[in-house]
């Protein structure tokens, strides 16, 4: 994957998009890797980019798609803890796709 | 053919070797999977539910990685008994927010119940 730049500074990439440094994390590096997924941003990606945030401060670690589906429900209400919900906003596969935009490493039990 | 029932057993203290973050991955792992398994803490595995501070030897917490465990769908936590006799922990000290702490006399008896057991 070729790193971004954003405003003259390089960011490096793995070869599967994530951030190589999570500390280069801002909301304008994750609007240009939600372009590189065909995402547009919108407040409802914000809420659960944020909820991915504090999952990730609170556990140390990056969800699988039950366990976001979960904290997405108790944080945001049921209408939203719902596994289609995430599907709409960052398919194929939510907890990568957001864990990427994010700023989170790869979920480690995600395939 | 029914879904076979796993147990995975946690018998290393954190941090010593990766033995205990090997075993909470692969529960993680399981339970990412849809199969979810039963966790049980014996030996130095005990030690995973005190507080931790791990960032002092530049290491992720594995109890905070522990208190992710009733998200990903692992609602209970099963002590051996002896072993926190033995190490002088006292179980009304330890709680894991969202998870049932149940405190077994008879390890032995509860391992062999299971079809597939995980030694970490």
């Amino acid at each position: 994957m070729e790193n971004l730049k954003i405003e003259g500074r390089e960011i490096p990439l793995d070869k599967e998009g994530f951030l190589r440094d999570l500390d280069d994390w801002s909301p304008q590096v994750a609007e240009a890797l939600a372009a590189q997924e065909n995402i547009a941003l919108t407040d409802d990606h914000w809420d659960v980019i944020r909820l991915l945030q504090d999952f990730y401060r609170e556990f140390e670690l990056s969800p699988a798609m039950r366990p976001l589906v979960k904290y997405v429900g108790q944080h945001l209400g049921p209408e939203k803890g719902r596994s289609i919900f995430l599907m709409q906003l960052f398919p194929p596969s939510p907890a990568r796709v957001g864990s990427k935009i994010a700023g989170l490493p790869k979920p480690t039990n995600c395939l | 053919m029914p879904r076979k029932s796993i147990l995975a057993i946690c018998r290393h203290a954190p941090y010593g070797n990766t033995l205990a973050r090997e075993g909470l991955e692969a529960v993680l792992a399981c339970a990412a999977m849809d199969q979810i398994p039963e966790v049980l803490l014996i030996n130095d595995g005990v030690f995973l539910l005190l507080d931790q501070d791990a960032q002092q030897i530049g290491e992720k917490n594995l109890r905070r990685n522990l208190t992710a465990l009733p998200m990903f769908g692992v609602e209970t936590l099963h002590l051996c008994e002896r072993s926190l006799q033995e190490r002088g922990i006292d179980p009304a000290q330890l709680a894991l927010p969202g998870a049932e702490l149940k405190i077994l006399k008879q390890p032995g008896e509860f391992i062999s119940g299971f079809d597939q057991v995980l030694s970490f």
